[in-house]
């Protein structure tokens, strides 16, 4: 991702920040983390509170190396996320968004993608940007995949809003993901659609 | 004269967090629609029409003194939502039957299913004959079969209404405990050990429940966690929503502080030992067992505050008294 696109998605990750701050519950109970993958996968941000959470700056690369992006991010899951224990009050299980507008560069991420799915330590929705995007290779990840064809700045501000939406709204109870009754997501904004 | 700040200063000291600010907005939805409400006829709804911010009731039975408050939590409050939790209490010649419900953030109607739940279950109760086991088991059964019946007259779904239910019956010299769903129930020994008859059912995250009534096999899940036990060795019993047991988590350790806090007052001694042992933060202080309303005391105990817990709450704590 590079160009107008990327520069929509740092705007977009201003314009979260900013939401959720005004969200006491936000203020009290959500984290974020910023997770970049290109020739290689980096955690721009650890998984922090959004209080003291600042808005990385991203740099935009050809490469899509979405195994080394799953890999990281099952790692993160491992060392920053709390689970219940009898002495210990878990973490709300996260929510993570995937972004991708190409297709998978190396060679890894079928095995790193059957982890996830077996694992399932979050609920995933992969957003397939543009034309060129691999939806199938974002269905081995996770059963919600959405497509969003524009990529104007205007269409990704509605998809950010989408994601503060959701995050607002996933912090309540619900039926254990074993039991298959996850999570229910607001409706996705016009000109998103759900990929069968 | 002071100069004016330089915003490029970076400051000093460290800036606290910003504070949540927290609105309180009434429901603009009706707690139940009026097409539903001849669905209701044995639910009694005062607790949600007439007190939707904090319900409070109290009873006596013999030596039993019991008490239960429900409160809106924060974070329904800030959002104009209903409670979701539920409570409810009976009496019956020979002892008494309490009740607790927590309705599924994600369940359009768990208001309802929490208010179905609980006073089903004791009004069925109280109406039995027979042992204690199985007048639990025919008030479970005639709780989870009243939330299906309303489930189909409306024709919503039965996940619509999910909810817990914790619940509590004593007679004569015993007591049996249910529970289906998270939350806790504590019973407090005359020598003052507390004990979980229950495992609760919390997942691997937080807000993750593995079972709710009317689920298929959520009935079966409740009268098989049923535990009966003497009274001769039990002084009280307290049944916590998840509004509770989550701040005061893990309730096995935590539990003697908080019914030590309801018996003797919130000292500043004890307020801070609170702090300090889980981060609760009490801003009323009092004693909710010898207030001159215990009930509506309780009901202000519940407002303690900790970062993140923001839920509904809801308590019943019976205590047996001694001969006066």
């Amino acid at each position: 991702m590079q160009g107008t696109p990327i520069e929509s998605v740092k705007s977009g990750i201003r314009q979260l920040h900013r939401d959720l701050m005004g969200d006491p519950q936000a203020i009290e109970s959500a984290y974020l983390s910023v997770l970049t993958f290109s020739s290689s996968a980096v955690q721009l941000v650890p998984l922090t509170e959004v209080a003291a959470f600042q808005p990385p700056d991203l740099v935009a690369s050809g490469n899509t190396n979405f195994g080394d992006g799953l890999r990281l991010l099952l790692d993160v899951f491992d060392r920053e996320l709390v689970r219940t224990t009898a002495e210990t009050k878990g973490d709300w299980r996260p929510l993570v968004f995937i972004l991708s507008d190409g297709a998978p560069t190396d060679v890894d991420w079928p095995m790193y993608a059957q982890q996830l799915r077996e694992r399932r330590p979050a609920n995933i929705i992969a957003l397939a940007c543009g034309d060129q995007a691999d939806t199938q290779a974002l269905k081995q990840v996770t059963e919600t995949v959405i497509a969003m064809q524009d990529m104007s700045p205007d269409a990704f501000r509605d998809f950010f809003r989408f994601v503060s939406a959701s995050v607002k709204q996933t912090s309540a109870k619900v039926g254990a993901l074993a039991d298959g009754a996850g999570i229910t997501l607001p409706p996705p904004p016009p000109g998103i659609t759900i990929v069968p | 004269m002071t100069a004016p700040p330089d915003d490029t200063t970076p400051s000093l000291i460290d800036e606290p967090p910003p504070r949540a600010v927290w609105g309180t907005r009434i429901p603009d939805v009706a707690w139940c629609p009026p097409e539903w409400a001849s669905f209701l006829p044995d639910v009694d709804v005062r607790d949600a029409i007439d007190a939707p911010e904090v319900a409070h009731r109290s009873l006596r039975q013999g030596p039993w003194a019991l008490i239960a408050a429900s409160r809106r939590g924060r974070l329904h409050a800030h959002r104009g939502d209903h409670r979701e939790d539920a409570i409810a209490m009976h009496e019956h010649a020979t002892g008494w039957c309490g009740a607790v419900a927590d309705g599924a953030g994600s369940a359009p109607w768990s208001r309802l299913g929490a208010a179905i739940a609980t006073q089903t279950f004791c009004a069925a109760f109280v109406a039995a004959t027979g042992p204690l086991g199985p007048r639990a088991t025919a008030a479970a059964r005639v709780s989870h079969d009243a939330l299906r019946q309303f489930a189909q007259q409306s024709d919503i779904p039965l996940r619509a209404l999910r909810t817990t239910l914790l619940a509590a019956a004593v007679d004569g010299n015993q007591l049996a405990t249910l529970q289906v769903g998270d939350g806790g129930i504590v019973v407090v020994g005359r020598d003052n050990t507390v004990t979980l008859p229950q495992a609760g059912d919390a997942g691997e995250f937080s807000g993750e429940v593995h079972h709710f009534l009317p689920d298929d096999g959520s009935l079966e899940r409740l009268v098989a966690s049923m535990q009966i036990m003497s009274l001769a060795s039990v002084r009280a019993v307290l049944l916590v929503s998840d509004g509770i047991e989550d701040p005061w988590y893990p309730l096995a350790r935590h539990a003697p502080l908080l019914v030590e806090s309801l018996e003797h007052g919130l000292t500043d001694e004890r307020a801070a030992a609170i702090a300090v042992a889980n981060g609760v933060q009490h801003a009323w202080r009092g004693t909710v067992a010898t207030a001159p309303d215990p009930a509506a005391a309780l009901g202000e105990w519940m407002t303690f505050e900790k970062r993140g817990e923001n839920d509904d709450r809801s308590v019943l704590f019976a205590r047996c008294l001694p001969p006066e």
